[in-house]
């Protein structure tokens, strides 16, 4: 099922449900890609990752990007994407005091986004849903359309924010650019680690993808995260099993396997240590 | 919208044009009522759990601020607001979710707020 919502000011959304399928394009448009389930695997300028249920990744206009979809069950996607006018509009907006607004003040330019995975979680996730159950239901009224993706856009600006204005803070290095090439680097790291995480990933292996050396990886990440990349790893595998527990009936040693983890027994070690409860008790209290 | 109490007792200016507001406005079914024996008002029928009692005197049990629950504020505030219905501000967000806020010709308060549990899987 593949629905293409576009509306008069260029704002477009498509929403789709498939086993398998290959994009390769250029983004002709600030772009916002989530997946509701499965996995969608994505390529932006060589990098590889993977976009999971609680990530969405955003693609700048004009960057090169494909992406490919291979599961036994379908994969629904839900992609938005912003037209030039209404996102200039909204970052001045954003940007500006009520009083600047009130002089004229010219419009800044669009900074470009950076071009990585977020977390979906928050107001971010419920607005989404919101807009997606309406258009699966068949909405037509542009303006509440567009009050969505007002408010996808606000919500996004926060995340933003919070991943990588306050991140930068965080980092101990003098000079703004290289807190900012710091920062990029560890985007990368996280990144591979999200795409990965089911992999048995080494710290050598994240800090030749972040192309750093362990020791730096290992001081910035945490200086930046306020955790090592193995809590991140650890804390994002338990997690995605939270979510299997919750959304499929595959025995806990497949939950195991599936998630990265080598042994069932400190699997239920960690999952009771983070969580409180057993994963068989929290399965069985979401059935309830 | 599901208000979150079953009733709410309001003092209005004039009934006819609150009347008006909550049904043409607000697109709720309206009712004339007894208040008491002697007093005319109006019933506001905010869904099918829930009764705003419009009244123009005074009484001990009314409020002028009315807490109405939503499932979708978003598209609460874009209906309403093509009804007519002039909003303090855009959606604000707040630690229990997203909420809009307006007033009846009256000077009541109302807000609609669409609860989000931030910590739910």
């Amino acid at each position: 099922m593949r629905y293409v919502k576009e509306l008069s000011n260029r704002n477009k959304i498509i929403s789709e449900s498939t086993c398998e399928a290959l994009y390769e394009q250029q983004n002709d448009a600030y772009t916002i890609k989530f997946v509701f389930n499965g996995t969608e695997d994505c390529e932006i300028n060589k990098r590889k990752f993977s976009i999971y249920p609680d990530t969405f990744a955003v693609v700048n206009a004009g960057t090169n990007f494909s992406s490919k979809i291979d599961s036994i069950s379908p994969v629904n996607t839900f992609s938005v994407s912003f037209g030039e006018n209404f996102i200039k509009d909204f970052h001045h907006t954003f940007s500006n005091s009520n009083e600047s607004l009130l002089a004229g003040k010219e419009a800044g330019e669009t900074p470009p986004f950076i071009e990585s995975l977020y977390p979906f979680s928050g107001d971010m996730r419920f607005n989404v849903l919101h807009l997606k159950n309406q258009l699966d239901k068949g909405l037509k009224d542009e303006m509440l359309i567009n009050e969505y993706l007002y408010h996808c856009l606000l919500n996004y600006y926060k995340i933003y924010d919070k991943e990588v204005a306050q991140k930068l803070d965080k980092l101990s290095f003098i000079k703004t650019k290289t807190r900012e090439e710091v920062l990029k680097r560890l985007t990368l790291a996280k990144e591979y680690i999200s795409s990965n995480y089911n992999q048995n990933i080494t710290l050598e292996n994240i800090a030749e993808q972040a192309c750093l050396s362990v020791n730096h990886l290992l001081r910035t990440f945490k200086e930046a995260y306020e955790i090592s990349p193995y809590q991140f790893l650890v804390q994002l595998r338990l997690n995605r099993a939270k979510k299997l527990l919750q959304t499929t009936t595959y025995s806990l040693n497949e939950i195991v396997g599936l998630v990265g983890f080598e042994c069932p027994s400190s699997f239920i070690r960690l999952f009771k240590h983070t969580f409180n409860i057993t994963p068989l008790k929290y399965r069985k209290s979401r059935l309830n | 919208m599901n208000p979150s109490a079953k009733f709410f007792y309001v003092q209005v200016k004039q009934l006819n044009d609150a009347d008006a507001f909550y049904a043409n406005c607000l697109g709720m079914p309206t009712e004339s009522t007894m208040i008491s024996e002697q007093e005319k008002g109006i019933m506001v029928k905010a869904d099918h759990e829930t009764k705003i009692f419009l009244s123009e005197q005074k009484h001990q049990n009314q409020t002028n601020k009315i807490v109405l629950t939503s499932d979708d504020c978003l598209e609460d505030y874009c209906r309403l607001k093509s009804r007519g219905v002039i909003f303090k501000d855009r959606p604000a967000y707040l630690s229990e979710g997203l909420s809009i806020e307006f007033s009846d010709p009256s000077g009541n308060h109302f807000i609609i707020l669409e609860q989000r549990n931030y910590n739910e899987d």
